[in-house]
């Protein structure tokens, strides 16, 4: 059995492979967040409904969760994750569309998940020298001694490579299974499965919504 | 009969998501700090020559930075 998930249609860009499945997809769930961001802002009602009940809904909770982890200076960084929060599940929910052309999840690319990763990881660091200055910055790597430097650039370094790893693992697993399910049992199997990685995927864009949220408190509070 | 107010704002303060995630944060953080030290330990006795030194050292670097790691998750509110 021939498995497509994971394989990419690939072009050389620069001197550099370019995984286009990824990049179309990606731009589909860009484009996507924005018009439901858009249809949920234009016209806005006292009292809500419709796209702008639903987005209201989860900005609301997701703002909650954010003020829990980071504090009351949340407002901060809350474009940020909402962005990475509404990018991500849309992203993870693509690869489910009932079609063989191009409809990969951008986020079952390693490519993607670590440019998430290493840009959340830039946030963090940029927020911290912006809120408390350099000197604090370079002092937080020697905390809670100056023995524990090397530890904490192994944790820096890892902390990326966990949250990129988590989610493309999740994500390409999910989508592997649900491709084997279909060619053991093309009906009633794969519909539970694409229910369940709904789910999945709502969840792994929490997760990782959530860390990198945890993360920030430092850098922000 | 109503419950005490702190044991009602530590029911309605947990959770189970946020866990989750926290935990499965830990737990992979220690994974991927052990992975790299042993990489580098590889690589360094690649390029050193210093076989099986490095990959000791780096071992015992990228479990001690995992457990640093899991106790300063845990820390964290």
């Amino acid at each position: 059995m021939h498995l497509h998930t994971g394989t990419h249609v690939v072009t050389e860009l620069f001197g550099m492979q370019v995984n286009l499945d990824t990049i179309f997809t990606t731009w589909l769930a860009a484009i996507i967040v924005i018009l439901v961001t858009l249809a949920a802002t234009r016209g806005r009602a006292m009292v809500p409904s419709g796209v702008q009940n639903a987005v209201e809904m989860l900005v609301e909770a997701l703002c909650n969760q954010f003020q829990d982890n980071i504090g009351h200076k949340y407002r901060q960084v809350a474009t940020w994750l909402l962005t990475l929060f509404l990018f991500i599940f849309t992203s993870n929910q693509i690869g489910l569309l009932p079609t063989n052309h191009l409809t990969a999840s951008p986020t079952n690319d390693v490519n993607t998940t670590l440019g998430l990763a290493i840009a959340s990881s830039l946030a963090i660091h940029f927020y911290f020298i912006k809120n408390k200055g350099v000197g604090h910055w370079l002092g937080h790597f020697f905390k809670p001694f100056s023995v524990f430097v090397i530890m904490n650039l192994v944790e820096e370094v890892a902390r990326p490579i966990t949250l990129a790893m988590r989610l493309f693992g999740n994500i390409l697993a999910g989508e592997i299974l649900l491709e084997v399910l279909y060619a053991l049992a093309p009906w009633l199997v794969p519909m539970i499965w694409i229910g369940f990685s709904l789910f999945v995927g709502a969840v792994q864009a929490y997760i990782f919504t959530t860390l990198v949220s945890i993360y920030l408190k430092e850098s922000v509070e | 009969m109503e419950k005490p107010r702190h044991t009602r704002d530590k029911q309605s303060d947990f959770n189970p998501l946020r866990s989750a995630a926290v935990a499965s944060g830990a737990g992979l953080t220690m994974l991927t700090c052990i992975g790299l030290c042993v990489y580098a330990g590889l690589r360094c006795d690649e390029y050193f020559g210093t076989s099986p030194w490095g990959l000791v050292g780096f071992s015992i670097l990228g479990a001690v930075s995992g457990i640093w790691s899991v106790i300063k998750q845990m820390l964290r509110k």
